[in-house]
């Protein structure tokens, strides 16, 4: 259906484009062009109590429309009036309309309600980043502090072919039931997605128990760049030992152009609840 | 909604060739339903040329289209860093004149000066490193090494230049804007007066000084207005090289400050990063070194003085590189990194 709408699109324009008269007009037409990406400002995806959402777009006649319940913005869906308020995790999704032009692409942010990580007495990473990718080692993943897509910016941590690996142990036992890893996936900088996520508990801090872990496959084809939310949940697990290995997609595989070189893992933020 | 309007437009356009008459009143070539889409704001409006100067590829390549400028014929002059033919002359309709240039790899700055009634053109190769004068059709009558004499470059590596100014005096003023950010002030024979700008945090300096224009707006007090375009930002300097004032443009990556009448055109390259977002527009100034039109971006709003960050709005442009302005007031919008796309046409409404 939706192909069929963009094929018509692309006819009228043809048509509008020939005048029907084989005669090509001079100016280009009203519908010609597309509509830019509305681009939204906001202080941080991550946030305790609420986060505020402005979008900027100052073209006459525009409107924008958003979701916030994951569907693709049409001119049904809420239209944008003011800042937006979320006070819980969601995606928001925005779409600029206007008369005389062909509607913008849909612009997404995924918006995360998180509480500040318990307490640790220690943190180890098992293996280091590169020294390039650094971050302020693995305090970085608990500042709450969100990387941005310039992934030089000193809040992410980057592993070429290894997995990160952190031990940490908190200054009191403390339930975990669930976390997500914050990271990056860009194809043409050769970053994957992450290719599993585990999470282990210890009451010793010497031996680990897995207690829950899942296979993401994202990273096996073609994928889009940007951020990345990857999450488990479990049964609430009262500990003071944890252990998070997030494996690295390992070689690259070979539909891709680094077919055969290790492949880099980002991550700037592990978010436990 | 869209898709209504489209049927609608094509069965009028349908009804209105049946009937074979002008049954909507307006031109014989168009039909009302159809309606030219019009960017820019205020004063400053224009209607789109897509097809403007598109020429056969195989035989009139180009590469990027960096700058453009009109010679004292009324001719159009385009500056491509395809070495099968860097300059390209058309008239103003868009028809071919002639070609030349086979040596120019870099070519990237454009800037025509009239000198004792005749037409040159400055050429600033970044391969090359270096800055050549020509004759307008194309003969070599002086060449601006890198300045080793500046003190300031260790090889001609370093030097990168993006723009040339030309004073009445015959002074010649080079950005360079890929280098280390000097901007180097010679006489018309080419001996080095004076160096400013460079890196450095204050406002002095700069980075991606990628363009320079001399204003001649105030006759009696000429100035230069150069681009910082990393900083989003047009500087005035004297042209001793003291800086006098900062326009700030957020959001705008100008590429060269081009003024005709009593305004200033900028082609703004994008609007965020990456380099190759696709997210240019062009930005227009007054007299005051307020922003009045921005076709293709957002509209210009300030705030207590301060202007609202600049977008891209509507699709029309990738990455504009560079406005020419001819002498109808008609705008020619010159591309970098575009799919090797000939310059789009705005013509004033």
């Amino acid at each position: 259906m939706h192909s069929l709408i963009r094929f018509f699109i692309g006819w009228s324009i043809y048509l509008s484009a020939m005048n029907l008269s084989g005669q090509n007009l001079h100016y280009a037409q009203q519908g010609t062009f597309q509509l830019a990406d509305p681009i939204l400002t906001f202080d941080s995806v991550l946030f305790q109590s609420s986060a505020t959402i402005r979008i900027g777009f100052e073209f006459e006649e525009t409107s924008l429309y958003y979701t916030l319940d994951g569907k693709e913005p049409t001119t049904t869906s809420l239209r944008y009036n003011q800042p937006i308020n979320v006070k819980e995790s969601s995606t928001l999704k925005v779409r600029a309309f206007h008369p005389d032009c062909q509607n913008s692409n849909v612009v997404s942010e995924q918006f995360i309600k998180v509480v500040p990580p318990p307490k640790m007495q220690s943190i180890i990473l098992q293996s280091a980043p590169n020294s390039k990718y650094a971050g302020n080692g693995a305090s970085t993943l608990f500042d709450l502090e969100k990387g941005s897509l310039n992934f030089q910016d000193g809040k992410w941590l980057g592993f070429q072919g290894d997995n990160l690996e952190i031990v940490a142990k908190l200054e009191k036992t403390t339930t975990i039931k669930g976390l997500t890893v914050s990271g990056l996936a860009n194809q043409s900088g050769w970053i994957f997605p992450i290719h599993n996520l585990a999470f282990y508990t210890s009451v010793d801090g010497e031996n680990f128990e897995l207690i829950e872990q899942k296979a993401f496959s994202e990273g096996d084809q073609s994928f889009e760049a940007g951020p990345r939310f990857w999450q488990i949940d479990f049964a609430p697990q009262q500990t003071r030992f944890i252990k998070i290995i997030a494996e690295n997609q390992g070689v690259i595989p070979d539909w891709h152009q680094g077919a055969g070189t290790p492949a880099w893992l980002f991550v700037d933020e592990i978010l436990l609840r | 909604m869209k898709r209504r309007q489209f049927i609608g437009s094509t069965l009028g356009a349908l009804a209105g060739t049946t009937l074979g008459v002008d049954v909507f009143g307006i031109s014989k070539n168009r039909l009302s339903a159809y309606k030219d889409f019009i960017i820019g704001h205020g004063t400053h409006q224009y209607k789109i040329d897509l097809n403007w100067g598109a020429l056969n590829p195989d035989f009139y390549p180009v590469n990027d289209c960096h700058e453009m400028v009109q010679d004292s014929q009324g001719r159009i002059i385009l500056l491509t860093n395809d070495t099968r033919n860097n300059v390209i002359i058309y008239d103003k309709s868009g028809k071919l004149i002639e070609v030349w240039g086979t040596d120019y790899p870099g070519a990237h700055g454009l800037t025509l000066s009239r000198e004792n009634g005749e037409d040159f053109l400055y050429i600033a190769d970044n391969n090359r490193h270096e800055v050549i004068k020509t004759t307008i059709d194309g003969k070599v009558v002086l060449n601006l090494p890198w300045p080793q004499e500046s003190g300031k470059y260790e090889k001609a590596e370093q030097y990168i230049p993006t723009e040339t100014a030309i004073a009445s005096n015959g002074d010649i003023y080079i950005a360079d804007g890929y280098g280390l950010q000097y901007i180097l002030h010679y006489n018309a024979k080419g001996k080095l007066l004076n160096v400013f700008g460079g890196r450095g945090p204050g406002e002095e300096h700069f980075d991606n000084a990628h363009g320079i224009c001399l204003d001649t707006r105030t006759p009696e007090a000429p100035t230069l207005l150069i681009t910082a375009r990393q900083q989003n930002k047009l500087k005035r300097f004297s042209l001793d090289g003291r800086l006098l004032k900062v326009i700030d443009l957020p959001g705008a990556y100008i590429c060269r400050p081009v003024i005709h009448g009593q305004e200033v055109y900028l082609a703004t390259l994008v609007s965020r990063l990456p380099f190759d977002s696709g997210s240019g527009f062009v930005c227009i100034l007054n007299q005051e070194d307020q922003l009045i039109s921005v076709p293709g971006g957002s509209q210009p709003i300030y705030r207590d003085g301060k202007l609202n960050r600049l977008q891209q709005t509507v699709k029309v442009f990738q990455h504009p590189h560079d406005v020419c302005v001819d002498d109808d007031e008609n705008l020619y919008v010159a591309q970098w990194n575009s799919g090797k796309t000939y310059p789009i046409k705005l013509v004033r409404v």
